[in-house]
């Protein structure tokens, strides 16, 4: 069977297609025109839009925060459920688990694979390394899988990303279903029955479910803490808010589980794209599928040091930016296909967030500018009627980010994610500079995949899973939200 | 690098050189930029479980807005405060962020975290302060040690105490003179300087105990210096007269006893990381420390350093020369006004 293959429209192959190419020429001699001729006021008028952007977005957030509070919306699939299925009503599952150079992380892989319950003769387990990386392989070959375990060798080709390898476990896959998982993961180990379960009793239009991930090593440092209450936020208000919406969802990097038909339908993962997971979801959307959130939860290892942080933030935001500009190629074709409400969600939440992550410290060289040199030129750059959009920006807006933060730190149950809730701002600082690296890889290597090392001193001692998190759902059945 | 700095600050050191030598309390800025220097210095050491990662993007992208930084020091402030903040030294607040730019952009980022304490610590005591708290900060601190020099004075020499302001104890010495001690606590190895020592040398460590264990030794250091200092001025004004007291806790006093604080501070420093003992901190081992550079190509950071920091002197030369005219213009307006008054007076009196 050959590869899955992404039509060209909706890969980022190109970074810009050609309509797009033409439109940022003329916007960015219209803007030079303009401040050749009105500086200020072309300015004031940049600044305008900015702050109205940044309203849009709270707005946003604070709408997906009070959707997500007053019902989650997520599919629960109780113990019993799961377990309940017979090894006949189970279809075979196919987990893909793409790794490169991570032989220290095989032992945790092997026993995150044996402890997931589900009959072994219909699990399809497809390890996929790249055929240079002849450290794991050998240390794979050395830890005696088991038999439903299938290593597969990638050959080289580029780009060297990991939907690429993922597209050849597709085609491999024998599964009904299928699901990724990173190497590091520690997932559920009913996830694959509970998705199974939650597949059997949806609509026939939901053909992926994203599984929620958290982190283990939430107490290894300060970056630890708000990765967690980031992810928290992330699962449990954001995605959740946006299945509410009706809004396209930017799948997780791992433990969604998809229909491989449709995967298969719909070309499998962009390899250009270094957020395939993002891009995945859109389409999915674009395509009139849906996805859900599943109660069950992956945990994975955050990221304890900040310079790795900033090279797997700035591959998220990379993806971002690469999806909002495939998607925004046509905006007549997808505001027909999403409806154009959707787009403008899509715009906001795929777009914005690194763009205001970019724009985040402009604006606040512009405030300090202001309070120490009181320049006569942020006066009036800031006209009576627009400094008070900014400062609702500035006090409404950071109130809300730090407010989300503490809500979903408070939620986890784990109190020490609070007080370090309250100093997020410092975290965005971090953003940013990831933002801007983004940027600047777009446009110099738009498919080159940052690489994250693993393994970074995080200790997985028992019992380190958060207090209140859905490892075991209460309530029988299946229910998924506004369904 | 304390080519760059040096070059940066070419516009305020010869004016910090003079309050050393006029004993201004704000004369502490020198000695704070030195155990600054030296403090990060201490801190070059990679820790044996750091990470092995780098970014050459991620080194610009935190060093270059720092140094934007460092110059938005010399030039946004000033369009607010103008004279006040050249006088406060606030122009050295600069200094810190240029280095954290500096380090990030030639030796990497993961050198800047090492550095993140102490380079704070050194902000932290390169705040402005006005004359008068330096002067009010300097006068408490300096209380036990001016008991000590009115207690060593009339122990040792027979003298009696003439007067005890604030932030002075001045003793006559028969009727050879006097000896006023104070200046010698406001100078260079003062208290103040003491104080920013002690504070930027706890901060080389990464926990508080091990701040605590830094910070004693580098109080006791300084103490005994200071103590030491006293005692011996009020041993050689026995013997030698006030004269000779008066030369132990002159300016040049001052720099000997600097000398001695940073002699024995680099000693205890090199102990402490374990350089030249037996039982000193094993070398950096595991897979994640290497010894190659981590930064192996930094020519380019290093021709952008340099035009930042020409830029940088510049903006500070020509502020400091601004400050010390109007200042200058400030003192000859008032000593012209007390001369005025004084003859106003004389006339009135005739």
């Amino acid at each position: 069977m050959s590869p899955p293959a992404v039509p060209n429209q909706l890969s980022a192959r190109e970074r810009l297609s050609r309509g797009q190419r033409v439109g940022f020429v003329a916007l960015a001699l219209a803007l030079l025109g303009l401040l050749a001729f009105a500086p200020m006021a072309t300015m004031i008028g940049l600044i305008a839009v900015i702050s109205l952007l940044y309203l849009a977005v709270f707005a946003e957030r604070l709408v997906l925060l009070r959707k997500a509070l007053r019902d989650p919306g997520l599919l629960r699939v109780s113990p019993e459920r799961a377990r309940g299925l017979s090894d006949g009503e189970l279809p075979v599952y196919t987990v893909l688990i793409p790794a490169y150079r991570e032989p220290e992380v095989l032992p945790h892989l092997l026993a995150a694979v044996t402890g997931i319950e589900y009959p072994p003769d219909r699990l399809d387990v497809i390890l996929l390394l790249e055929e240079d990386d002849d450290e794991t392989y050998a240390a794979a070959l050395a830890a005696n899988p088991p038999e439903y375990l299938r290593i597969v060798r990638v050959p080289y080709s580029e780009p060297r990303t990991k939907p690429k390898a993922c597209n050849l476990g597709l085609t491999l896959a024998r599964g009904d279903l299928v699901t990724i998982f990173d190497a590091e993961d520690r997932p559920d180990p009913l996830q694959l029955r509970r998705a199974a379960a939650a597949f059997r009793d949806v609509p026939g239009n939901v053909v992926c479910l994203q599984a929620k991930l958290a982190f283990f090593n939430h107490r290894q440092n300060i970056l630890t803490s708000w990765f967690t209450t980031e992810y928290a936020m992330w699962f449990d208000q954001m995605l959740p808010g946006l299945v509410r919406q009706d809004a396209p969802i930017p799948l997780g990097g791992t433990s969604n589980h998809f229909r491989a038909d449709v995967l298969r339908e719909l070309g499998g993962w962009d390899p250009y794209n270094v957020t395939e997971d993002a891009d995945l979801g859109v389409r999915l959307h674009r395509h009139g599928y849906r996805t859900l959130v599943l109660d069950s939860v992956t945990y994975e290892e955050a990221n304890s040091d900040a310079i790795n942080w900033l090279k797997q933030r700035s591959r998220w935001y990379k993806g971002y930016l690469q999806t909002w500009l495939v998607h925004s190629r046509n905006p007549v074709a997808i505001s027909r296909q999403i409806g154009f409400l959707g787009f403008l969600r899509f715009n906001l939440f795929v777009g914005g967030t690194p763009l205001l992550a970019i724009l985040n410290p402009v604006l606040w060289m512009l405030t300090l500018m202001w309070f120490a040199g009181n320049l006569p030129i942020i006066e009036r750059l800031f006209p009576p009627w627009l400094y008070f959009v900014g400062l609702v920006c500035l006090l409404l807006g950071n109130f809300t980010f730090v407010y989300c933060n503490v809500v979903a730190a408070r939620a986890t149950g784990i109190g020490r994610l609070v007080p370090h809730a309250v100093l997020s701002p410092a975290y965005w600082l971090l953003m940013s500079v990831a933002a801007a690296k983004a940027l600047v890889q777009l446009v110099v290597a738009p498919s080159f995949w940052e690489k994250t090392a693993h393994g970074l001193g995080a200790a997985d001692p028992p019992g380190e899973a958060p207090p209140n998190r859905p490892g075991e759902p209460v309530g029988a059945g299946v229910g998924h939200a506004g369904a | 690098m304390a080519a760059a700095a040096a070059l940066t600050l070419s516009g305020c050191l010869p004016r910090l050189w003079e309050a050393a030598v006029a004993r201004d309390p704000s004369a502490y800025r020198l000695t704070a930029l030195l155990a600054g220097a030296l403090a990060l210095l201490a801190r070059t050491r990679r820790a044996a479980d750091e990470p092995d990662i780098h970014d050459r993007q991620v080194d610009y992208l935190v060093g270059l807005p720092l140094l934007v930084l460092a110059a938005g020091v010399l030039s946004v402030p000033p369009a607010r405060y103008h004279g006040p903040f050249w006088l406060a030294h606030a122009d050295l607040l600069a200094l810190p962020l240029l280095a954290a730019g500096a380090i990030a952009v030639v030796f990497g980022t993961r050198a800047l975290w090492r550095q993140r304490l102490t380079l704070t610590a050194w902000l932290g005591v390169l705040v402005p302060l006005t004359a008068p708290a330096a002067r009010n900060a300097a006068d408490v601190l300096a209380a036990p040690a001016l008991a000590l020099a009115r207690l060593a004075g009339t122990g040792l020499g027979g003298w009696h105490a003439v007067a005890s302001p604030p932030g002075d104890a001045v003793l006559r010495a028969g009727s050879g003179g006097e000896i006023a001690y104070g200046a010698a606590l406001r100078g260079v190895a003062g208290v103040l300087a003491a104080a920013a020592i002690v504070i930027v040398f706890a901060a080389t460590a990464t926990s508080g105990r091990g701040a605590l264990r830094r910070a004693v030794p580098a109080a006791a250091v300084c103490a005994a210096a200071i103590v030491g200092r006293i005692l011996l001025a009020s041993l050689v004004g026995a013997a030698a007269g006030p004269g000779g007291a008066n030369a132990v806790l002159g300016w040049v006093g001052d720099l000997v006893t600097l000398g001695v604080i940073a002699i024995a501070g680099t000693a205890i420093g090199l102990r402490q990381v374990g350089v030249g003992t037996a039982g000193g901190r094993a070398p950096a081992a595991g897979r994640r420390v290497r010894r190659r550079p981590p930064v192996p190509r930094a020519r380019l950071a290093l021709a952008v350093l340099a035009l930042v920091c020409a830029g940088l002197a510049v903006l500070d030369i020509t502020g400091n020369r601004a400050a010390a005219r109007s200042d200058a213009a400030q003192s000859d307006a008032t000593r012209s006004g007390v001369v005025r008054s004084d003859a106003v007076r004389s006339g009135a009196a005739r």
